[in-house]
């Protein structure tokens, strides 16, 4: 069965990249169920929690698909690095282009041109950095479920400044 | 930049460039003397040079779409409810009509349909695609094949930086800044603009 | 990408199958991600809906957004023109499919006027994991499909219906889904005219 699936997907790649666009759209989609479900919070921010759900319980279970055939992990920072590199070249199709830590259990990966965010806009304008939030809070569901399955139990925000890109902030709960 | 607005007023004759703010339904980038359709102020600074471009991504899908969602009215009451801005709504009757009597003449069944039309002022290139998307661009007498170009402007334009972000409406006029930079951009690195902009 | 292609002996077949290893493991991922991203989000809509049925609406009505946006996709990808007929028509569905999700439906049973075709599916990426609980045996899990296929058509102006037939997480061997033509939209005519 597996077999047949991985035939499939070699053929795809010759007659292009296809099938990412679906994640896309359907993501697209999400968020606007998200938005029609939720009411707007005391300071005017969307809720936006069933979409960090979702993208929660999706990291949970990917993150065990990409690791199998890893070896264990060294530390926290080797995971987080693997988090930069292989996990975000498979879902985004790129690395993550800088990592700070304070070495204290706080996180920040930023991407300079994140791929839910680059047909949206550009430095140049500030539109719809308002409604940006909204297209994050998956991938943030997304981190915070890939890492408690490595054992790491974290909360994951995100921040814009300028389109495309972003910076993921990753803290580290310590029991 | 100022030497493309003279050759422009050389063109086409007294120069009328009208910056008005965006007609609601149609996104228009003007500058043939015929047409008095609206232009947003930032698009038109970056067309200035252009001149002789106007583009403008048909509405008609807005009206499909209310189409789409009626239930309780026939489409044609609901389409007549969406009212379209009266340039746009002239351009899709001409276009309309040239269309349908085009498939009338025509002894075989018309693959591609109409394409272009020529008067002595300017020609009026015409794409439609399976979708009903109308893309229409008028330009001077001396270009030719724009067709390329539009079907350019639908693949690698509209495609990428309307129907993939997740934030443009499709049944709604494209706001979108990106994409507006994204349509100079490909115009602007045309042969079509570059032949003419020497 | 040193995980891949450790059992092989020659030193250049290992490199060449490293590189499609690796590009191998990110489809099956990207794959995986949107086939889990659906599970994710039918396992929300359960959440938010007591009735079963309403899941089912509501995954028809997000497949129909869905669908607007992918027919321009697969136009400006093909470049394919009208449909000559309904038959051609299911052909581009089932090219559709191949493009999309990687899997070739089969076409079959044609209803006599050529206007009903079923497309049968062996294989499902949507399904790939998935085992229905007993409480949501009404639940039309593939439902999104039904959306995606009626917003798609609707947008190149033809107007169908489909539903399930057999589906295979409700034990059938295959997935059969039957469409059928209902007529042909035209363009609006402009205000003022007949």
């Amino acid at each position: 069965m597996r077999q047949q699936i991985i035939d499939t997907k070699i053929n795809l790649h010759a007659s292009g990249e296809a099938d990412e666009c679906l994640f896309e759209y359907l993501h697209a989609e999400m968020v606007n169920y998200a938005l029609s479900k939720s009411c707007k919070n005391k300071e005017g921010e969307e809720e936006l929690s069933r979409l960090e759900w979702m993208g929660f319980s999706v990291g949970y279970r990917i993150i065990e698909r990409l690791t199998r055939e890893w070896n264990r992990f060294k530390d926290e920072l080797d995971m987080i690095k693997f988090i930069c590199t292989d996990f975000w070249s498979s879902l985004y199709h790129k690395q993550i282009d800088n990592l700070r830590t304070n070495h204290h259990g706080v996180y920040v990966l930023q991407d300079n041109s994140f791929r839910l965010l680059n047909k949206v806009g550009t430095n140049s304008n500030k539109q719809y950095l308002q409604e940006t939030p909204r297209l994050l809070s998956f991938t943030c569901g997304l981190l915070r479920g890939s890492l408690a399955n490595l054992g790491i139990i974290s909360t994951v925000n995100a921040e814009i400044s300028t389109l495309p890109s972003c910076k993921f902030h990753v803290q580290v709960q310590r029991i | 930049m100022l030497n493309r607005v003279k050759l422009r007023r050389s063109l086409a004759g007294p120069a009328k460039v009208r910056i008005n703010e965006i007609n609601r339904e149609a996104l228009i980038i003007e500058g043939t003397p015929l047409n008095k359709l609206g232009i947003t102020r930032s698009y038109g600074k970056a067309f200035l040079g252009l001149g002789r471009l106007y583009l403008s991504l048909d509405s008609t899908l807005a009206v499909k779409k209310q189409m789409a969602h009626s239930t309780t009215q026939s489409p044609i009451e609901k389409a007549t409810l969406y009212v379209l801005s009266s340039e746009a709504k002239l351009m899709y009757g001409m276009l309309f009509s040239i269309k349908s009597f085009v498939s009338k003449i025509s002894p075989l069944d018309p693959k591609e349909g109409f394409l272009y039309y020529k008067t002595s002022k300017y020609t009026l290139h015409y794409l439609e695609t399976p979708s009903g998307l109308k893309f229409v661009l008028n330009t001077d007498n001396v270009t030719q094949n724009a067709r390329e170009l539009l079907q350019q402007l639908y693949r690698e334009v509209y495609l990428e930086y309307v129907v993939k972000n997740p934030l443009c409406q499709l049944n709604e006029p494209i706001q979108s800044e990106l994409f507006k930079l994204k349509v100079d951009e490909l115009f602007k690195k045309s042969p079509l603009f570059l032949s003419r902009s020497i | 990408m040193s995980r891949a292609g450790t059992k092989l002996d020659s030193k250049k077949v290992f490199c060449m199958k490293n590189i499609l290893r690796y590009d191998e493991n990110l489809y099956i991922i990207n794959s995986e991600l949107f086939t889990l991203t659906y599970g994710a989000l039918v396992a929300q809509l359960l959440k938010d809906y007591e009735n079963v049925e309403d899941v089912n609406k509501q995954l028809e009505r997000m497949g129909y957004n869905m669908g607007i946006r992918l027919i321009e996709d697969f136009l400006a990808r093909t470049g394919s023109g009208r449909c000559y007929d309904f038959r051609d028509t299911a052909e581009k569905i089932q090219t559709g499919f191949k493009i999309f999700l990687g899997i070739t439906p089969t076409i079959t049973n044609w209803s006599a006027a050529g206007d009903e075709f079923s497309l049968c599916f062996e294989a499902n990426p949507l399904t790939e994991f998935v085992e229905l609980p007993d409480h949501c045996l009404n639940l039309k899990y593939c439902n999104v499909l039904i959306g995606v296929l009626r917003g798609a058509c609707e947008m190149v102006q033809m107007e169908i219906a489909c539903w399930f037939v057999q589906d295979q997480l409700k034990n059938d061997n295959v997935t059969e889904l039957r469409i059928k033509f209902i007529k042909r939209l035209e363009d609006a005519i402009p205000a003022g005219e007949d």
